[in-house]
């Protein structure tokens, strides 16, 4: 059974035009796009740790990419669209398929997804890395305790050293519905966080640091900065959907000179801020990063 | 086909015969019980068709409260509890009582007719997939009728948060259970698509001369009898824990892990059961409008398996953060599934070149979909590396990349199939104007909705946050104007069917679009019964295409060469 | 049968495979290994089955790239016109779920209708008024082209 096909009516002027010029609204979008992004670095917000720089040069980098081959895919997608617009009615060239071409589109995002993952594979080492015992090189360990609803900071083995009995530690907790609580920490200082949770998966999310780790209960999820260079007070999130007040689980990160953050922990310990530091911290085994 | 032996007692509804087995002009639907009973495909998949996409209204209406609500930083009229409420159905009623229903739908309606059988394999089992499914789906949306109101703990339901001391309330445990039991009607509706795929095909119809809608879903169904008893399990394992006493997923033991290990199992592999049949339909739909064959068809397929294949390797990309999974495998699997897609994009271009390309609406909805994908394609790939995804994961970012993969492929896609599949669903076709403006409506309202949120989750915003700092109000002011657009963009939607309802004409010809490739285009506007009361011979992949253009037919061409006339 | 749906299910298998292995020597969990390695199970049995049938029934005319089809002449098979057992199954399974949340005395009473329900779906053509009612359809070789 044959069929006669519908006729499209032809394309007046202004629909023609139209037409065009929405065709070129999707490259124009990318140049938007693209020049927007040209500040800071794509959007990322600034590093202020090696770690951060590492992470923040993977993004700019993976974003240059996929501008450049998103931008590709565009151009080649816009020209089909309008260059090979219907014109008469005669059947175009019923080509099936090309293998030389096609191999050509398999093999180079091959290349591309390649080289993107060789940086992962060697960033994601970097940032991973943590310190077996932290305490005998010097590191600072601060113990992340992420509950329903809002975090308990505890100054580990640094408390020891303005005279805190063994066991107990200067601590620092609240949630944005009490005090938001507002961790210290020195500037050039490698500085480990442990974290724990004793009721659901929580977030320890600072945006500044561009990164974030995820506190599981049961688990005791280990991560290091090798220093932090700027001083000044970060933004920190909760990242982990934990229940009713999820939202409002906010903190501050607030870096300081090694001797104003000595000053802090002395100041912390007269005005009493001290507390034992739970069993179940103590006697968890810090897990450092899988691979 | 026909019927060889009619039944001494004819059950067949209120549809008349004539002797060729063409149905009337005007015909009466099959009416309450006749959908109740019903075990004809075609009218399943309208059940499905319809279903899901009440089912998209309302997580859409969700979506708008929502966005409401994140207008300004202030809380204004949204408790939290009320708004994880939301975000938790509006995933969950997408991600599985939409988009997989949706393409069931279509899967339902096409697959038999594109492979030349008069109907599926199991045709009861049918039905009763379609009625787990709608209970299922029921059960789970009742929970926000319930007191303690409905799930709230993220349409991934990580654990511990959602055991029966942090989530006690019953909204809890219907989600659980209906979702066991609609993902036992996909599971054995999955078996129906497979066997009738393997076993029904008409002579002629090799495995690599189905069409490519019936590919994608052949893969997806077996995507789905690969995952869904992982998700079953875990379900159970859960309601098991909440309601008997077990201690399966105890923090103490590694729960946590546990339970994220087998939703995401399941769950990454779920989004390509819900990507791969639109990406079939997109594939069914551009070859028509560029009045050429799919390009590189065979690439495709062994694209397509590739895509299915890895999906079911990358799952723990979803937990890079826990710090519990090896980064490098899941990096490097994640960053490979990217090569077979792009493969398919490069297929559906190569499609259109040298092409005649005409605009009506469905190749529109097919254009959006390759814009919005590819965006949303690119940034999966920049989330593929963990020290990016460090930053950005369960940020705004990931809510942006996931509704640009999702949404542009499941909606653009069902709008494509729509429009293009309206004549041969209901004998009349959509007004193409109407169908411009609906799209352009939608395609604004979309990108204003969804880009900016980019951003926002580059500069610090989390996800599923009812209250925000004050510095992402004006993003979220935009993000907000675009959804409303996105929501006035159903109006046209709406308007167009009841109009082309009353006034349009009858569609009178088997292909109303004229160069219609696929099977079910060689029978008429809405097909009989069992589908085909004649069949034309088929030699290749587009059966109707050969049969209405036989001077092309079996043209195998490598280069260009001088047009036929 | 055909040789390509054995190969389809096949060579998903074999993937399945190497990746299992791989797997869990790269992470050592159990979890996504048991997974995989039943994945290559379900892949492994349907590629044996239609492996199995193929050869021992040759191609069909859908096999074919040669076939008319009037080849595929007759009875394709039993096709019911229609049926109230599959809503009422899924009416009984959702009573057995509903049970579990709100008193398990309602999934007793879903479970003793399922097996009603499930009982009539399977004997539906077989007993009574709907004895044979099942539509025989196929091509009717005076209607082809």
């Amino acid at each position: 059974m044959t069929n006669t096909p519908r006729r499209t009516a032809p394309r007046s002027p202004g629909r023609r035009r139209r037409l065009r010029a929405a065709r070129l609204a999707l490259p124009a979008l990318l140049l938007v796009l693209v020049t927007s992004a040209c500040d800071a670095s794509f959007g990322y917000p600034k590093s202020i740790t090696p770690q951060g720089d590492r992470m923040r040069n993977m993004w700019i980098g993976s974003c240059v990419a996929g501008c450049v081959v998103g931008g590709f895919v565009v151009i080649l997608g816009v020209y089909a669209a309008v260059r090979y617009r219907k014109r008469g009615d005669e059947l175009p060239a019923q080509v099936r398929y090309n293998v030389p071409i096609e191999m050509l589109y398999t093999v180079i995002p091959l290349v591309i997804v390649g080289a993107l993952f060789f940086y992962t594979a060697r960033d994601e080492n970097y940032v991973m890395k943590t310190t077996k015992q932290p305490a005998s090189h010097g590191v600072t360990v601060i113990d992340v305790e992420g509950f329903q609803w809002g975090w308990t900071f505890r100054y580990l083995d640094d408390s020891a050293k303005v005279g805190v009995p063994a066991g107990q530690a200067v601590y620092v907790t609240g949630s944005s519905n009490t005090e938001e609580p507002t961790l210290v920490l020195p500037s050039n200082t490698r500085i480990q966080f442990q974290e724990h949770s004793n009721d659901v998966i929580h977030s320890f999310w600072v945006p500044s640091l561009l990164f974030k780790e995820d506190v599981v209960p049961g688990r005791t999820n280990t991560w290091e900065v090798s220093e932090i260079t700027r001083e000044g007070t970060y933004r920190g999130h909760c990242a982990e959907l934990c229940g009713f007040d999820h939202a409002r689980m906010n903190f501050q990160m607030k870096i300081v000179s090694p001797a104003e953050y000595q000053q802090f922990l002395q100041q912390s310990k007269d005005n009493g801020q001290v507390a034992a530091v739970p069993d179940w911290i103590l006697s968890s085994t810090p897990v450092g990063s899988f691979s | 086909m026909t019927l060889i032996s009619e039944p001494p007692a004819a059950h067949t509804g209120t549809v008349v015969h004539d002797d060729h087995g063409h149905a009337p002009a005007k015909r009466k639907g099959p009416g309450l019980w006749g959908y109740m009973t019903t075990t004809d495909h075609k009218s399943i998949g309208v059940l499905y068709m319809c279903t899901a996409f009440f089912f998209f209204m309302a997580a859409g209406i969700m979506a708008e409260i929502m966005r409401a609500e994140l207008a300004r930083p202030e809380d204004d009229f949204l408790s939290p509890s009320m708004y994880n409420q939301l975000f938790t159905m509006h995933g969950t009623l997408m991600m599985f009582l939409f988009a997989p229903a949706m393409a069931f739908g279509f899967a339902n309606y096409l697959l038999p007719l594109q492979i030349g059988a008069p109907d599926v394999a199991f045709p009861r089992l049918n039905a009763l997939a379609y009625w787990l499914y709608l209970f299922g789906g029921l059960m789970t949306l009742a929970g926000f009728i319930t007191p303690g109101g409905a799930a709230a703990f993220g349409w991934f339901a990580y654990a511990p948060l959602n055991n029966q001391i942090f989530s006690p309330e019953v909204g809890a445990d219907m989600w659980i259970l209906g979702l066991s039991l609609a993902g036992l009607g996909t599971i054995l509706g999955s078996v129906n698509f497979i066997t009738t795929a393997l076993t029904l095909r008409a002579p002629g119809m090799t495995m690599f001369r189905m069409p490519i809608f019936t590919w994608n879903m052949l893969v997806t169904a077996l995507l789905a009898l690969l995952v869904f008893p992982v998700l079953g399990a875990a379900l159970l394992a859960l309601e098991a824990d909440r309601r008997f006493g077990a201690h399966i997923f105890d923090s103490a033991n590694g729960g946590a892990i546990l339970w994220q290990h087998l939703f995401w199992f399941f769950g990454h592999p779920e989004v390509y059961i819900v990507a791969l049949p639109f990406f079939g339909i997109v594939s069914e739909v551009i070859p028509v409008f560029s009045r050429k064959p799919m390009f590189g068809y065979k690439g495709l397929i062994f694209a397509t398996i590739s895509i299915a294949a890895l999906s079911m390797t990358v799952w723990a990309h979803h937990m890079f953060a826990t710090g519990a999974v090896n980064l490098p495998f899941f990096s490097l699997l994640s960053f490979l599934i990217a090569v077979p897609t792009g493969v398919k994009f490069f297929n559906w271009i190569g499609t259109m070149w040298r092409g005649s390309i005409t605009f009506e609406t469905p190749m529109l909805w097919c254009l959006g979909f390759l814009t919005t994908f590819l965006f949303g394609g690119i940034t999966g790939v920049l989330l593929a590396s963990p020290p990016v995804d460090f930053h950005v994961t369960d940020s705004m970012f990931v809510v942006a990349h996931f509704h640009y993969v999702l949404f542009g492929t499941t909606v653009f896609g069902t709008f494509a199939g729509f429009y293009f599949w309206w004549p041969k669903f209901t004998g009349k076709m959509l007004d193409d104007r109407l169908g411009k403006v609906h799209f352009w409506t939608l395609f604004i309202g979309f990108h204003t909705t969804f880009l900016i949120q980019h951003w926002m989750g580059i500069k610090g915003m989390p996800r599923r946050y009812v209250t925000y700092d004050p510095q992402y109000a004006t993003m979220n002011t935009i993000s907000t104007v675009g959804a409303i657009l996105l929501g006035l963009s159903m109006l046209p939607f709406f308007y167009n069917i009841w109009k082309t309802h009353h006034s349009a004409e009858t569609v009178d010809a088997d292909d109303p679009w004229g160069y219609s490739n696929s099977l079910e285009w060689a029978t008429s506007c809405p097909p009989p019964r069992h589908n085909f009361v004649s069949m034309p011979r088929i030699r290749s992949e587009r059966p109707a295409f050969d049969a209405h253009y036989p001077q092309f037919a079996g043209q195998l061409q490598y280069h260009a060469s001088p047009s036929v006339d | 049968m055909g040789k390509v749906e054995g190969y389809f299910f096949g060579g998903i298998g074999i993937f399945f495979a190497i990746v299992t292995v791989v797997y869990w020597f790269a992470s050592k969990d159990p979890t996504g290994t048991t997974c995989l390695a039943l994945s290559v199970g379900l892949a492994g049995l349907c590629a044996f089955y239609l492996s199995f049938t193929a050869k021992r029934t040759g191609p069909r005319p859908e096999d074919r790239d040669d076939a008319d089809i009037a080849e595929g002449a007759g009875e394709i098979g039993h096709f019911s016109p229609g049926s109230y057992w599959p809503i009422a199954i899924a009416f009984s399974a959702l009573l057995v779920m509903l049970g579990f949340v709100f008193g398990l005395w309602i999934s007793f009473i879903g479970g003793m209708a399922m097996l009603m329900a499930i009982s009539g779906l399977l004997f539906e053509h077989y007993r009574g008024n709907h004895l044979h009612t099942e539509e025989a359809v196929g091509i009717d070789p005076i209607s082809l082209i």
